[in-house]
């Protein structure tokens, strides 16, 4: 078995180096085309290719990653997330807290207008607010809210019903004019771009906010987001130029492009990738079989594999990005150990191994691609894995809403707020995929969130990680690398520790 | 008349079953609709309020008399993903199929008849020969390859084409056909062969037949012998397979359009299964199913005009 996964990796290597040796090598250019010697200039446009069409562009409807990193351009909340991670204010000038924590008042920014015109109202902000708690619905992280009031012209009050030193976060929620009914087809913001049209399955067209509140920005007059629903294809239409940027592209790709004609930018896709188990599984209710898989995986090979090693590799369900809370100490606790994996294994009673089945939503390749090399690893310690590729629907109603099966490959986002990366983890959540259930991490949890302050609240998120590992709840794998190619007349692009491709600071070079 | 009225009944007959048989399907199969619109950061509240939004948590009898209602009145819903009518959605990508098969009929037709006479008449001989290797090395190319093969030609090398700026002809019909020439001939490669084959076989069949060496015998040229009287026997097989080739185009070439960035009727089925839109994908399935139907209805209409016995036969 391993001589079979060793003479695949041996070709690949090949290839690579060969394709590599063509390329012209690319070791150069990795941290990014960010180089602040050029001075960014107005004007021009840009084509950014994505391979999902868009779900829906009302705000309020939380939507999947892709279209959120799009309509981050568009709208923006009383606050907004900076590419370093911090919340800066963007609709609302400034903002106090209460003592107690329970009172947010948010002054209006002056003059800030949307984009069709209108000056934004104290009563747009409580409108937007209101609307986003009630489609959210009680389970929500908003369901803290217990009222908002527009205090005068300028000033709006949120008063919560509990102390949540988290909820900042949630104030990144779009501001929306009450006056426009139908937000979903007529979006209206107060972003860096306008939107100007959209063709169901083709393209996004926005056009640049000449009121934009920061100044200088945006430099391109237009924005493109074209759907281009094949990988293969949107990278000819890359290598054509037809299309200035895309993301996600392969490490094989990324040794492809010209290093002359391309750039390749290199971030990270804030995802908590990993091989999940139902811990309600006959053998996974074991922990000492959760644990024997954990020590199995190698995540270097995988890292190596798929990410030419520029992934960052994890231990626990929170990703490096989101630094402060990063629990460093719990990334090495399942080193690549498949004699131990194999003692633990029989410890439990699982001498000869056991079947297992891994459900793979198909048409993302690198969890299918993950899937493959993990098969492999398993077989080492006599695990006898199989892939079950699935379409994406069958697995979101199969995997995650009824949870009938025994492992899956995916990647869960988050946000700025610690607690969503670790909140499907509660034993009572619905969206705990793991079935996970421990009444130590459940208390945990919510003294974390509870958390008065700033240090005490570091503690205790990394306290949590710790506990999931040392639960072995399953085996976390990378925050996979983005690897993002754009042409070389295209400068200034910005990764962010959450969803958001944002445009404002691009430029074009000519 | 009598016979296009009867098979017009049949046509209607047919749809509404295959309306019932679609509701039954999408009901059975996994996924729902809410859930993949909405993904894994939802609310459980979020999730209940759009299925109950979509009459999903409707009994499936229920749901389907009212689609069945308002359908016989050309009412076939919104999409849920798009939120616009159903009917403009597929209306402006059936003309972009249309086009698209228009196209690639020319690029079959006028190749593939002369070669396949052509090869008839040589049969045997090296030109035959060459054109049977060619034939089977192009039939041996699947669509999406010889797409991805075509962009990367036309697009990365050449620099003549420029993948994925596809305009829809309703809105600049010049520039569509001209994106549209490279997708039509990535969809006539192989059918060109196809065709060419079945003309050359059904060719040499006829004329080994008494009636063309008769014909040749009382004074007839070789020429005219094939072409004025083989020939129209030999279509009546290649109508046959180009009702089934035509069905196939105009339902959609799925993987040429999905290869192309092209916006026509197989793309749109493929995002509408994979989210679940339910209103998108009925409808899209009567689509295929009326086309197929009326091409079959049109082939056998042309058997008539090409064999006066099945003008005479009784109905």
């Amino acid at each position: 078995m391993k001589k079979r996964l060793l003479s695949i990796l041996l070709v690949t290597c090949v290839f690579a180096a060969a394709l590599t040796g063509c390329g012209g090598g690319k070791q150069g250019n990795g941290s990014g085309t960010d180089l602040s010697d050029e001075q960014p200039t107005p004007g021009g446009s840009v084509k950014v290719g994505m391979t999902q069409d868009l779900v829906s562009l009302d705000p309020h409807q939380t939507a999947d990653a892709g279209t959120r990193s799009v309509v981050f351009n568009i709208y923006e909340g009383l606050v907004k997330p900076t590419s370093d991670g911090q919340l800066v204010p963007a609709v609302a000038e400034d903002y106090k807290i209460s003592e107690d924590g329970m009172t947010y008042t948010f002054t209006l920014r002056d003059g800030i207008k949307f984009h069709n015109g209108d000056p934004v109202t104290t009563n747009d902000i409580v409108y937007s607010l209101k609307r986003y708690a009630e489609i959210q619905g009680e389970g929500s992280a908003f369901s803290v809210v217990e009222d908002v009031k527009a205090v005068d012209d300028k000033t709006v009050e949120i008063h919560l019903n509990s102390k949540n030193t988290e909820f900042m976060p949630q104030l990144t929620v779009a501001i929306i004019p009450e006056s426009v009914a139908d937000i979903g087809k007529t979006p209206v913001g107060t972003g860096p771009f306008k939107f100007t049209a959209y063709t169901p399955g083709q393209k996004l067209e926005l056009s640049k906010n000449e009121d934009y509140w920061v100044e200088g920005q945006p430099y391109l007059d237009s924005v493109e987001f074209s759907i281009i629903s094949d990988m293969e294809t949107a990278f000819l239409q890359l290598q054509s130029k037809t299309i200035d940027i895309l993301n996600y592209l392969t490490i094989d790709q990324t040794e492809t492009l010209k290093s002359d004609e391309f750039n390749i930018v290199n971030g990270s896709m804030n995802l908590v990738h990993g091989l999940f188990l139902n811990n309600d599984y006959e053998p996974f209710t074991k922990l000492e079989v959760r644990q024997a898989v954990c020590y199995a995986i190698n995540r270097d090979e995988i890292n190596d594999f798929l990410f030419g090693g520029a992934s960052r590799l994890i231990g626990a369900p929170m990703v490096p990005t989101i630094a402060r809370f990063f629990n460093e100490d719990v990334v090495d606790a399942y080193p690549h150990d498949p004699h131990k994996a194999k003692e633990l294994l029989k410890e439990a009673g699982y001498e000869d191994g056991f079947d297992l089945t891994i459900s793979v939503a198909s048409s993302y390749s690198q969890h299918v691609a993950t899937a493959q090399i993990i098969v492999e690893q398993l077989k080492e310690i006599g695990i006898n894995a199989k892939i079950e590729q699935i379409e994406w629907s069958s697995w979101l109603q199969d995997v995650y809403q009824d949870r009938k099966y025994e492992a899956t490959v995916v990647g869960f986002d988050g946000t700025l707020a610690p607690s969503s990366w670790l909140a499907r983890y509660r034993s009572d959540s619905s969206k705990n995929i793991t079935n996970y259930k421990s009444e130590e991490f459940d208390a945990a949890f919510d003294a974390a969130v509870a958390a008065p302050d700033d240090e005490q609240k570091d503690e205790a998120y990394k306290e949590l990680q710790k506990i999931i590992s040392d639960d072995a709840v399953s085996a976390y794998i990378e925050d996979p690398a983005d690897f993002v190619g754009t042409t070389k007349r295209v400068g200034g692009y910005k990764f962010y520790p959450t969803s958001a491709w944002d445009l404002s600071t691009v430029y074009v070079k000519e | 008349m009598k016979y296009v009225l009867k098979r017009l009944a049949s046509l209607v007959i047919t749809l509404f079953f295959i309306s019932l048989v679609t509701f039954i399907a999408f009901d059975l199969i996994p996924g729902d609709s809410a859930l993949t619109s909405l993904g894994t950061n939802a609310t459980e509240e979020q999730i209940e309020k759009l299925r109950e939004e979509r009459g999903l948590n409707d009994p499936l009898s229920q749901r389907y008399l009212k689609w069945l209602s308002r359908a016989v009145r050309g009412d076939f819903g919104d999409s849920y993903q798009y939120k616009i009518p159903v009917t403009e959605l597929i209306g402006k990508r059936a003309v972009t199929t249309l086009l698209l098969a228009l196209m690639s009929f020319i690029f079959i037709y006028v190749p593939a008849i002369p070669l396949g006479m052509l090869a008839a008449k040589f049969t045997g001989k090296w030109q035959d020969r060459i054109s049977h290797v060619g034939s089977q090395v192009i039939m041996a190319i699947p669509p999406f390859f010889m797409g991805i093969l075509l962009t990367a030609l036309f697009g990365v090398v050449l620099n003549i084409f420029q993948p994925g700026n596809f305009v829809f002809p309703t809105d600049d019909l010049f520039k569509s056909l001209r994106y549209l020439v490279l997708p039509a001939i990535a969809i006539a490669l192989p059918k060109i062969a196809m065709v060419m084959k079945y003309l050359r076989n059904s060719v040499l069949e006829e004329t080994g037949k008494d009636y063309i060496k008769n014909a040749v015998a009382s004074g007839s040229t070789k020429k005219t012998a094939l072409w004025r009287h083989a020939f129209k026997n030999a279509m009546i097989p290649v109508i046959t397979f180009s009702t089934m080739m035509i069905g196939e185009i105009l339902s959609g070439s799925i993987v040429v359009e999905q290869v192309f960035s092209v916006q026509g009727i197989g793309r749109l089925m493929i995002t509408g299964i994979s989210m679940r839109d339910y209103p998108v994908i009925t409808a899209l399935v009567l689509y295929v199913a009326a086309i197929v139907i009326i091409i079959n209805m049109l082939g056998d209409f042309a058997y008539r005009l090409v064999d006066p016995r099945l003008r005479r036969q009784k109905l």
